[in-house]
């Protein structure tokens, strides 16, 4: 178990070390460069160019600066914002906990609306309901999310002027200029608010996918053997369901959300450029426009260690529901 | 012969099971008769795919609707008609008083549950009993099975048993409150031959001491003759042959019957090919009319090949073969 465990973080590093050379070999391809913002700037002679990139490091071929970085990086140190002048893991650890908020409010989301969908589609297979949860899922799946949160904003917020279309709180929001007793309510409500429509479309194409992997695995552990062993033994269906073949059922889902927590990810992006969330998708948007080459590295470094984690905790969750993969190890 | 057993247990009065599938309706169960009497062992004897395991999974009601259809015209376990029974009626008689085990014992268990967890569920539900009360009963139904440190093994899962320790535990579980009726469909066919015995001789004690009847589904002669004392001979969803486990085996009535034992190998015989029965199992899509054995049968005559005939009785024994017509007057 700990030799499996060693095995595995082994393997976490060395993933982090690809992933940087690969992002970095990507973002020096990629046209323009660091230094193409300052080339149109009449203002600015030659020297002034050669001073910046000097500061910078700019100067130094490609490589040379791949290991610069890589040795700040193991250092704790992600570098200096091109743009704002500020170290980059400061500018991101702002916009980190709005990123995780949001997210983690869409997991939960998906993971609530999506397994219930998941087992009554199941159990009420080619039902009207289970027909409508399947039109909906690929409805959910080829909605492209910055148009469908566009939808939403025009919906309640312009129609009908219920949620805010933009933003994470309103900037005067003052709780104390409450009653003590509403207090809690108003603040939940505050956040709530904002948080709706960025959290339906960051989940939206989530709880497609996993209601529908959900049915089919459900689907797949009622036919095994076991189960007709449970039924012929005078267990109740609602208990085969719900205790026998839910937690085999779950297994493989278990996997499904670790591998697509990178979805969230990606999707964090658009979603919070749309909603104007002030998170860390926005800040990789105009880091990318910007051509601030050293944020987009650290986003793309902390984006990194996050999903290789979360696909450890997701190991770590399904072989305690399986109890025959921790003797595999 | 029928007069010495007189305590009917189970009645099954024309037994009809189809499944409909794209190609058209199988009869899998196509007008089965069956009594099985208190305390007795009746053996259900057929090639694959004849109706042996569909007519069991019947009686426990556990043939998935759709595509499947059953249909008799009695089904009565104890004078309790089992058809009109709601299904939550039904799943109090499972396991409490008609059980089943499976000849899969690898997947016939739940991978992510203990034995202790499965067996002490069936237990609550049927006895009422509370966890702890349970727990000690658990114990008791393992070491009943003759499982060494039952105790133990309650905390194992299935995959740290053996193939003939978890068909005990099956067997176990299947016999944990006494049932009137064991429905055992192959119970010994993925064993070797020693754990064969041993489970042979579990079912045999289980007749003997707790009075449990058992229908022994098998297409193994051998292990027909050593338990049973009544065999019903199926052929492509009807009963061929109903008889005393001594007439079965000394005067075999039916054309198919005695293919079946004449295709036994004998020890004692002169080193030759083995006899087989021409032809293969019917088609069930397309079933021969008339008689379904006469294509294969050597003694077929006009009449086999226009009308299926009925049961006749013979010497205490009944047979479904015009070649017994005669002697009826």
């Amino acid at each position: 178990m700990a030799n499996r465990f060693l095995r595995r973080f082994a393997t976490l590093l060395l993933s982090l070390l690809v992933i940087s050379l690969l992002s970095f070999t990507l973002i020096e391809l990629s046209p323009g460069g660091a230094m193409a913002r300052y080339v149109e700037n009449p203002k600015m002679s030659e020297a002034d160019r050669a001073r910046i990139a000097e500061r910078f490091g700019l100067d130094k071929p490609a490589p040379v600066r791949y290991f610069i970085w890589l040795r700040n990086t193991l250092q704790g140190d992600l570098g200096i914002s091109f743009m704002t002048g500020r170290p980059v893991l400061t500018e991101i650890l702002e916009r980190l906990p709005a990123t995780l908020k949001l997210m983690t409010v869409s997991f939960f989301i998906s993971i609530i609306v999506a397994i219930p969908i998941g087992i009554y589609s199941a159990t009420h297979r080619h039902s009207l309901a289970d027909n409508l949860a399947s039109a909906c899922s690929f409805l959910g799946l080829s909605l492209p999310s910055f148009w469908f949160g566009l939808l939403l904003i025009y919906l309640f917020s312009i129609w009908l002027g219920w949620l805010p279309a933009g933003g994470m709180i309103t900037p005067w929001f003052d709780p104390a200029a409450y009653p003590l007793l509403i207090r809690p309510f108003v603040i939940f409500w505050e956040h709530t608010r904002y948080l709706l429509m960025p959290a339906i479309v960051l989940s939206l194409s989530n709880i497609s996918s996993w209601s529908r992997y959900m049915r089919s695995s459900l689907l797949d552990v009622i036919s095994q053997n076991y189960i007709r062993t449970a039924r012929a033994n005078g267990v109740p269906e609602r208990k085969v369901v719900y205790k026998y073949a839910l937690r085999n059922a779950l297994t493989p889902l278990v996997t499904l959300m670790g591998l697509d927590l990178p979805v969230f990810f990606a999707g964090a992006v658009v979603t919070e450029q749309i909603f104007a969330w002030p998170g860390m998708g926005r800040l990789f948007i105009s880091a990318a426009g910007n051509r601030d080459y050293q944020v987009l590295m650290g986003i793309t470094m902390i984006t990194a260690v996050l999903v290789l984690l979360g696909n450890l905790l997701a190991d770590l969750l399904y072989s305690i529901l399986n109890p025959r993969v921790t003797y595999e190890g | 012969m029928v007069n010495t057993l007189p305590d009917i247990l189970l009645e099954l009065k024309n037994l009809r099971t189809k499944f409909k599938t794209f190609d058209g309706e199988v009869r899998a169960a196509d007008g089965i008769d069956l009594t099985v009497h208190k305390k007795e062992v009746l053996g259900i004897l057929g090639e694959s795919g004849c109706g042996k395991s569909v007519t069991a999974l019947s009686i426990m009601r556990l043939i998935p609707s759709p595509p499947g259809e059953v249909h008799a015209d009695k089904m009565e376990l104890n004078g309790v008609e089992l058809q009109s029974l709601t299904e939550k009626q039904m799943s109090k008689v499972r396991g409490n008083e008609i059980s089943m085990i499976f000849q899969e014992s690898f997947s016939a268990l739940n991978p992510t549950f203990t034995i202790g967890e499965q067996l002490i569920d069936v237990l609550m539900l049927h006895q009422r009993l509370d966890r702890g009360a349970a727990f000690h009963k658990a114990i008791e139904a393992l070491s009943l099975v003759q499982i060494p440190a039952a105790a133990k093994r309650l905390s194992d899962y299935p995959h740290q048993l053996s193939g003939g320790m978890r068909q005990r535990v099956m067997l176990a579980m299947a016999c944990a409150c006494t049932p009137s009726l064991l429905l055992a469909d192959e119970p010994t066919t993925a064993l070797d031959v020693t754990i064969q015995a041993q489970i042979l001789e579990l079912l045999r004690w289980l007749q003997s001491e707790k009075k449990i009847a058992i229908m022994l589904i098998t297409h193994d002669l051998a292990l027909m003759a050593e338990i049973a004392q009544r065999v019903a001979v199926l052929y492509a969803g009807v009963v061929v042959e109903n008889a005393s486990v001594q007439n079965l085996f000394t005067k075999p009535l039916h054309p198919y019957t005695q293919g079946l034992l004449a295709s036994l190998p004998l020890l004692e015989a002169e080193c030759e090919r083995l006899k087989v029965i021409p032809g293969g199992v019917p088609n069930m899509l397309s079933l021969p009319d008339g008689c379904r054995f006469h294509p294969r049968c050597p003694h077929c005559w006009q009449i086999c090949r226009q009308e299926e005939p009925p049961l006749f009785p013979q010497n205490g024994s009944e047979v479904r073969c015009w070649l017994f017509a005669r002697e009826m007057k």
